[in-house]
């Protein structure tokens, strides 16, 4: 069972949460991707993604939450990012995420972060 | 989930094997006194059967097992038993003497060698015929009444024919049979045929009508399949886009096991064609593993993975996680794959269907587990679902149409390959659907090695409970079973974990598009030098300083880039990059990158704007998804100080000789190309560190601290500043060939999976 990845998707007071399991990396990043657009274009701007089972992120599944954050947050969403593994943590850290993203603990934050700054000032 | 299914296995063979397999109740002798009883038979027909060679082959009458099975009370059917060995003396080509013995050793059978001239003549050709019926009829001489004369299989011999008369509610005739010449017996054989009321075709000896029917569908698919391989073994032979390293080494794998199995003589009889030669049918079956393997792994681009194991257990990395993990599912499903037959005999839902005690020959082999290799049944799971199910899965895009086609095929195929159930044709069919189905879960959810690891332990657990039921020593079959099981366990704990990261990607030397790569070799092999080209030819010279630099791509072209820059003001410029991705991309972005940089330094010596103006540059070119991390510093080399900045790059190490301190250099930044200018521009700090005689700073790319050893264990920061500290009275070059021989060390032979970039600069040292 190489290379397992999986998204599971719920709703929590009103926004999508994407939980992620596995690993992130050039092979799995399309699959994530397309999730992403899909919730975006059914209207749900307002991303959880949910990391505490991802075990490993490549710069290919860096890309993904790159490649949407202007858009979103020019309609008004915004991804936020919780429950990092301190090895997955220090790679979003060392690329400089944490100025881009905001990272959050765990969910229960991460809804109090949306109710207080639905757009991460930048 | 494999180990309930063994579970399971193993308890529907408690419950129902010995109920169910036909030899559980026919007396066996062992081999040894097989072969001595043969040669007393051998003798009394005047043949001395001292310095010959013996073989040792075994049959089943499928037709009277059958019938034992359904009327166990038939005494007359049980006067010879229906498993017989064939015991065969050959002294010199042609002098080959036969003689046949059912399980429990009652003479059935005798052929005299070519030209024979027995030693013990008789007086007539009448009373050789009658001493031969004495021989074979035994204890029930009495009941038999003859001899008759009918033509024998050659018209122009006549045979002597003995007949038992059968009791009113048995349908078994017994009958012997015996061809005299002059003075001695040429061939004498009893047989206990069932009458065709028993519908079974008793003339083919075939159990059911609808074995040939099922038999020409089964050979349909696998000529035609044949065929098909051919055609694409050529059309990629001339397009050299064939895996032909990887089906080289499959196929030698499959000669030495089959030279193993001829050697120790035990398998031998299986391997041979009908005129007894081995050498064609071996140099078939060879060629076969060839051509599924060099298409077959080429054919799966999409389901690529499910080669992988079975590559890497070829190839460079035997030790892998998943190859663990394959062997252990497929161990762990044989007892169910064994139960199958049992199950659907036993379950009674399939009226008179029995099992048919098919491979016995275990019972007799001098090597019994070397007999249980069964290499053409490994070459038909091979073939289904190494070549014909990629093959349809590629013709066939709808799932659905997939599934209407593939599934009857694999249903007959695995039922009639298989072979052990009989009855009424559901069952048969029913026992390759559920054979299929297991399959099918190992291939879905593991892998083709795991696939082929169910077909030989299977064969494995089938001849040890068979030999195991008769008394025979199972020890062997327990101690390799336990062996590999736990060889199994331990890699998929402790292997070497390949998918980790971009596992095909990663690790070029296990692609399966080998020929494909050689054929782009050349080209990329000068895209490589042009790229190499672009790094600078050697490190500038700075008084005062020394310098060493390298980057190794993992791939043939990579994503990483050092340069060096003279900037406006005389400072000089180091700078290391990594591009987000692997390969051409990579490259092509790495080589864009590069130019950036030059020319932007051509008009700035300040360190902020230069990195600001390439991120701009960089994120109104870069897809969306494409970024470049970048160290650069700029030295001023008189006084001393390094300008740094971090633009979402892995820190530098800075190691302080004289103050003996080793620090990671971190100002703050974002990787180049992600977000336009104002935000970039805030977050991007600038460090500046006073340098000391002896002091070394160190730029790098994550290749060297995410190398990665068996353990996965990645090298790590921590590491590569204790490789640092240990080069404190070195220059720079030998700083970094220390850093790399270190890096390579901790590897202990893995291929690096990204690539490796290191620059070194060190104050003085009278460099």
């Amino acid at each position: 069972m190489a290379n397992p990845f999986s998204i599971h998707k719920s709703t929590e007071e009103g926004l999508s949460v994407l939980a992620l399991e596995g690993y992130l990396d050039a092979h799995t990043a399309p699959e994530f991707e397309k999730t992403v657009q899909a919730e975006f274009q059914a209207g749900r701007k307002q991303m959880v993604v949910e990391c505490s089972k991802l075990t490993y992120i490549s710069s290919a599944g860096l890309g993904v939450f790159m490649s949407f954050i202007e858009e979103i947050r020019e309609a008004g969403g915004d991804i936020k990012i919780c429950g990092l593994t301190p090895k997955v943590y220090q790679v979003f850290d060392i690329l400089g995420f944490s100025a881009l993203f905001d990272i959050l603990p765990d969910l229960p934050a991460t809804v109090r972060r949306f109710q207080e700054a639905p757009v991460k000032e930048t | 989930m494999a180990a309930a299914a063994g579970s399971l296995g193993v308890l529907i063979l408690t419950l129902w094997f010995t109920k169910y397999w036909p030899a559980s109740s026919w007396p066996v002798v062992s081999r040894e006194q097989a072969i001595e009883k043969a040669r007393n038979v051998a003798q009394q027909f005047g043949f001395k059967a001292t310095n010959s060679q013996v073989t040792l082959t075994t049959t089943v009458a499928k037709v009277l097992a059958y019938y034992l099975q359904r009327h166990p009370a038939d005494e007359n059917a049980r006067a010879v038993s229906p498993l017989s060995e064939r015991i065969s003396f050959a002294s010199a080509k042609n002098k080959k003497a036969e003689v046949g013995l059912d399980s429990a050793g009652v003479p059935v059978y005798w052929r005299a060698p070519k030209d024979f001239d027995s030693n013990r003549p008789a007086a007539s050709e009448m009373e050789a015929a009658q001493k031969a019926f004495e021989l074979l009829s035994g204890r029930d001489a009495s009941s038999f009444t003859g001899p008759s004369k009918s033509m024998a299989d050659d018209p122009k011999d006549e045979e002597y024919v003995w007949k038992r008369t059968p009791p009113a509610q048995s349908q078994v005739r017994d009958q012997i049979k015996i061809l005299a010449e002059n003075t001695q017996v040429l061939k004498a054989q009893r047989t206990l045929s069932v009458a065709s009321s028993e519908e079974m075709d008793t003339d083919t000896g075939d159990d059911h009508a609808y074995w040939p029917i099922l038999g020409v569908i089964f050979w349909t698919i696998c000529s035609l399949g044949s065929l098909v391989l051919i055609v694409i073994l050529i059309l990629w032979l001339v397009r050299r886009s064939l895996n032909v390293r990887f089906a080289l080494t499959a196929a030698g794998v499959a000669a030495a096991v089959i030279a193993v199995t001829l050697l120790a003589g035990a398998n031998a009889e299986k391997l041979r064609d009908d005129d007894g030669d081995w050498g064609g049918p071996v140099f078939l079956m060879v060629l076969a593993v060839f051509c599924l393997v060099a298409v077959g792994s080429v054919l799966s681009k999409e389901t690529r993975p499910k080669w992988m194991s079975l590559e890497q257990l070829f190839g460079l990395a035997p030790l892998a996680k998943a190859t663990g993990e394959s062997l252990a599912a497929g161990v762990l499903c044989s007892p169910l794959l064994v139960a199958i037959p049992f199950l659907i005999a036993g379950c009674g839902l399939f009226a008179q269907s029995a099992v048919v005690a098919q491979d016995v020959g275990v019972l007799f082999s001098p090597r019994p587990l070397l007999d249980t290799l069964d290499i053409p049944g490994a070459l038909y799971v091979l073939g289904f679902f190494g070549f014909a199910l990629p093959l349809l899965r590629r013709m066939l895009r709808r799932r659905w149409l997939l599934l209407l086609i593939a599934l009857p095929i694999g249903v007959v195929f695995f039922a009639y390959s298989a072979r052990v159930v009989t009855g009424p044709i559901i069952a048969p069919l029913t026992a390759g659907f559920c054979s299929l189905a297991l399959f099918g879960f190992l291939y879905k959810y593991f892998d083709l090695l795991a696939v082929l690891t169910l077909q030989v332990t299977s064969g494995l657990v089938l001849g040890m409970i068979s030999l195991g039921s008769k008394g025979g020593s199972v020890w062997p079959f327990v101690v390799l079973l336990l062996a590999l099981m736990m060889a199994a366990l331990w890699l998929s704990t402790s292997g070497q974990a390949v998918a980790e990261g971009d596992p095909r990607a990663a690790i070029p030397d296990f692609s399966s598009f080998r020929a494909e790569r050689e054929k782009l070799q050349a080209e990329f092999s000068v895209a490589r030098r042009a790229q190499q080209g672009m790094l600078p030819q050697a490190p500038p010279t700075i008084p005062g300083y020394s310098i060493a630099a390298s980057c190794t791509p993992s791939l043939e072209v990579g994503g990483d880039l050092y340069d060096f820059l003279t900037l406006p003001d005389g400072r000089i410029g180091i700078g290391v990059a990594d591009v987000s991705g692997k390969g051409v991309p990579a490259a092509l972005y790495m080589t864009l990158t590069k130019g950036l940089l030059a020319s932007v330094s051509e008009d700035s010596s300040q360190l902020k704007t230069v990195v600001e103006e390439v991120n701009r540059h960089l994120h109104g070119v870069t897809r969306k998804k494409v970024f470049v991390t970048m160290a650069l510093g700029f030295l001023d080399a008189e006084k001393r100080v390094l300008q740094c900045v971090r633009a979402g790059h892995n820190p530098m190490v800075w190691r302080q000789t004289s103050k003996g301190k080793t620090s990671l250099v971190a100002p703050a930044g974002l990787g180049l190309g992600i977000t336009a200018g104002r935000i970039f521009g805030t977050q991007l700090k600038v460090e500046e560190m006073e340098l000391d005689e002896g002091d070394a700073v160190v730029f790098y790319s994550d290749g060297i601290t995410e190398a990665m050893n068996r353990g996965l264990e990645q090298f790590g920061e921590e590491r590569l500043m204790e490789a640092v500290e240990k080069t404190d009275q070195m220059d720079a070059a030998g700083t970094h060939d220390s850093i790399l021989s270190a890096v390579r060390e901790f590897l202990g032979g893995v291929h690096p999976q990204d690539d490796m970039t290191l620059v070194v600069l060190r104050v003085g040292m009278r460099g």
